[in-house]
């Protein structure tokens, strides 16, 4: 039953109870009909009163509830009447203090630095802007933070080109970006050192070989190392490699990065027959032709390069190699 | 070393304020003060010494000199008494005192330091600014958090601008409530800016007693670097928000905390002295006034160390030592990369890292795990604190492999025993090798200095010195004459002196 089908009843009752006052029975019946009519209506009126006070106003209910049908039943009609208009008052101002949601504030005006439009910087415009030493710090800064979040090894190269500045913070901050890419590549070749230690079984110590020799790729790849401690790292990815081929057998990815170890150090036939291997355990054509494409190249083959690159279709729009593909994928290049 | 009682007195001559050095941290700094104490024994000084936790420091790692009479410690990150909390609304002036300051800091060129800032009693007296109870509980700081939120932020986190403001000022009314109760000095000299110089600046300003300012590293830009790096810093902005080249909000908001408490610092110091040149211009740039710097090299006690030169052999042992604190800082995974290229072509070498492991364990870890992976874990020694003086007879080659160093006392030491240096081009280290000025310069290269983070320079520096005894004599020649004309430690006392006697004479108003 709702709030103000109460208010209804309890008004109809004390409306009732008047009326009895002047019903055509006899007195003391008109007295109990007024008695019992009033008694229900001051009942409805102080528990109605009580339930839209906030809750804040009322410590001890059932001394306050007393106190609302007192008033109520021993002043008669008025008692009731100002339990109406109190009810109306909290009815009304209850329903003002009710707390807005959030969608109905007024939108916050937009702050000066939000209301710029975020400005990117490619690889391009951080060298430039690395390179322009007389360009105050925070825009140099800012060029490294940006490449920072792109990683990769363009990205390490100028970050050494970074370390060697002359404004210290540059110099400090590219080394410390530079240290945290070396930093997890070199977490997980101790981490793999110490599984091979404890391995025994030789499938285990082929898939931790493959990891080790992976990691130390990813060094050179990422442009994470220098000269000699770089042909540290090929050393030590062949002969993980190596390894991993010894105790698991030879599988396409061990193959392919043999192959393009050995087409780093210059053996191209020992490179083209390990990622001619690879091609054929099963390797992707659009990782492997690149390179028995760039073994062509070395050989002056064009005819040979030519056909490699047309081999596969998507490597016309892989990014890196797409343009090359279109160039000697096309016939043009002979006229 | 056991804890010894911390020295109590009345007053003291010079008061020297410490941040995370002397006695409880060993290094380049704290070997410093314990040498001006000891040098100066005319004296009677008093330390302070600022730490983040006490927790973080074990025992004291020096003797303490007897003139140093007075030595009280206190930990500005640790559990701290909070002011019970009641209705206050705050003094309208004093905030009104914060905001210039915060006005003056983002338009420096403007106008000079508030005034009120300056006054102890503007954070001690909620009658006269905002004491610490204010600006914890008071609706005026509630307020004037709320705007700058509304106006500055860029982190959408309204709870987390709110208590990293609160957590980063805390230290401000801890450091006023030090400097009113610090027994009374005649002169107080800081060696850094940051907390340590904003205390001094206050004792400064609450005595009228002159501050000396000795900056080893640069502390503004070492934070500005901590910060950059820091992964616990905060940074709520999702990638539509984010801009790839801005820095956090709250990396900015603590890089120019520390600026402020550098400014605040270098605005109230008398003198500020820096180690070298580069550091001096470093310092103007970050607020210094020109007129008030100067230059103090560090210079070391000669004969704690030319008796050495007599216990080496003939040929220098293939023994390459990297002498520091173990911390990423010192950079020692560039010298463990440059032992893999060594080890190649000098088989019988062996890096030796010597230096307290505890600041950094992860770092440690870091470089046991990467000279594993280099395979050279058996050439690559960690050493822990040893007396230097039983190092250097043993050893071929210093090498810092540093990314940042003011003026390395150990490359001095190593000088004064007659031993080369390999350094990088950062602080102080080209000098120290080729010289400075044409009287320097013209004593040779006392080593070689390579570039940060190349390994390969590192190793080529160390063969070309290891295997060609001549040009190792030739660099130890240039060392030893270099250290004996330019950085003996009476020349730095001679300096320091005369700042102490004119900072000790009785104030003239």
């Amino acid at each position: 039953m709702s709030w103000s089908h109460l208010l209804l009843y309890a008004l109809l009752s004390q409306a009732a109870a008047v009326l009895a006052l002047f019903s055509p029975y006899p007195p003391e019946i008109q007295l109990w009909l007024f008695v019992a009519a009033h008694l229900i209506a001051s009942l409805l009126l102080s528990a109605l009163l009580l339930a839209v006070m906030p809750h804040r106003f009322v410590r001890r209910r059932s001394w306050v509830l007393l106190l609302f049908f007192t008033i109520s039943f021993f002043i008669p009609v008025l008692g009731g009447l100002g339990l109406v208009g109190d009810m109306i008052y909290f009815r009304v101002t209850r329903k003002a203090a009710n707390r807005p949601e959030y969608h109905s504030l007024k939108l916050p005006p937009f702050l000066q630095e939000g209301s710029l439009i975020a400005q990117g910087m490619g690889e391009g415009g951080a060298w430039s802007r690395l390179r322009t030493l007389d360009l105050p710090r925070p825009q140099r800064l800012k060029a490294l933070l940006a490449v920072s979040a792109v990683g990769g090894r363009k990205i390490n190269q100028l970050l050494r080109l970074a370390t060697g500045d002359t404004d210290d913070e540059i110099r400090l901050l590219a080394f410390n970006l530079f240290d945290r890419q070396e930093k997890v590549i070199s977490q997980t070749i101790s981490d793999n050192l110490g599984k091979l230690r404890t391995a025994t079984n030789p499938l285990q110590k082929a898939e931790v070989c493959r990891t080790l020799a992976l990691s130390y790729w990813e060094m050179v790849y990422n442009d994470l190392a220098q000269a000699e401690l770089q042909n540290f790292f090929v050393e030590q990815s062949l002969q993980y490699a190596r390894q991993a081929c010894e105790l698991g057998g030879e599988e396409p990815a061990m193959s392919l990065l043999i192959g393009r170890i050995y087409l780093r150090r210059g053996q191209v036939e020992e490179a083209e027959k390990m990622i001619r291997k690879a091609l054929a355990l099963g390797a992707l054509p659009a990782r492997t032709l690149p390179y028995l494409a760039e073994i062509a190249y070395s050989r002056r083959d064009f005819q040979a390069l030519s056909e490699y690159l047309r081999q596969e279709p998507s490597l016309r729009h892989k990014p890196g190699i797409g343009p090359v593909a279109q160039f000697w994928g096309d016939s043009s290049w002979q006229e | 070393m056991a804890r010894v009682r911390f020295p109590r007195a009345a007053e003291v001559d010079i008061m020297l304020l410490l941040e995370g050095t002397f006695p409880f941290v060993s290094g380049g700094v704290s070997s410093w003060v314990n040498q001006m104490i000891r040098g100066f024994p005319q004296w009677r000084f008093g330390a302070v010494f600022l730490g983040s936790r006490r927790e973080d420091y074990e025992d004291f790692k020096y003797e303490l000199p007897d003139n140093l009479i007075h030595l009280e410690e206190h930990y500005l990150h640790g559990d701290k008494l909070k002011p019970v909390v009641t209705p206050c609304r705050g003094d309208a002036q004093g905030f009104e005192v914060i905001r210039e300051l915060h006005e003056w800091f983002l338009n420096p060129q403007q106008g000079s330091l508030p005034e009120g800032m300056k006054n102890l009693a503007f954070y001690r007296d909620s009658r006269h600014g905002v004491d610490f109870f204010q600006f914890l509980h008071a609706e005026r700081s509630w307020d004037f958090i709320a705007e700058k939120y509304r106006t500055r932020c860029t982190d959408p986190s309204f709870v987390d601008y709110f208590w990293t403001v609160r957590n980063m000022h805390m230290p401000v009314w801890q450091l006023a409530e030090i400097a009113a109760n610090l027994i009374p000095a005649r002169l107080y000299h800081t060696v850094s800016t940051g907390y340590a110089g904003f205390l001094g600046a206050l004792l400064h300003h609450a005595t009228g007693r002159k501050l000396l300012l000795s900056e080893h590293g640069i502390y503004t830009k070492e934070r500005r670097i901590d910060i950059l790096h820091n992964e616990w810093i905060l940074d709520r902005r999702n990638p539509l928000q984010k801009d790839l080249t801005e820095v956090s909000y709250y990396r900015e908001l603590w890089i120019r905390f520390f600026e402020t408490l550098g400014r605040f610092c270098y605005d109230a110091a008398g003198t500020t002295i820096s180690l070298f040149e580069g550091a001096r211009q470093r310092e103007i740039a970050d607020g210094a006034t020109a007129e008030r710097t100067r230059v103090i090299p560090n210079g070391i006690e000669l004969s704690h160390f030319s008796p050495l030169r007599r216990l080496r052999p003939m040929a220098p042992p293939p023994i390459i030592a990297l002498l520091g604190r173990v911390v990423p800082i010192k950079d020692v995974k560039t010298f463990i990369r440059s032992l893999r290229i060594l080890s190649a072509r000098l088989p019988e070498v062996q890096g030796w890292i010597v230096g307290p492991t505890d600041e950094a364990p992860h770092y440690v870890e870091e470089c046991r795990r990467l000279a594993e992976s280099l395979a050279v874990d058996d050439r690559v020694h960690f050493k822990g604190f040893m007396d230097p003086r039983e190092l250097f007879p043993q050893i071929g080659l210093l090498a810092l492999t540093s990314i940042s160093e003011g003026l390395p006392l150990v490359a001095l030491e190593g000088y004064a025993a007659g031993i080369p240096l390999v350094a990088t081009d950062v602080g102080s280290c080209r000098q120290l090798v080729e010289g400075l000025g044409v009287e320097d310069e013209a004593l040779g290269h006392a080593g070689a200095v390579v570039p940060i983070n190349n390994p390969q320079a590192v190793a080529e520096a160390c063969l070309g010195l290891l295997c060609d005894p001549g040009a190792w004599q030739r660099a130890q020649a240039a060392a030893v004459a270099r250290v004996e004309r330019f950085y003996t430690q009476e020349r730095m006392f001679t300096e320091y002196r005369q700042l102490y006697e004119e900072g000790l004479a009785p104030w003239q108003a």
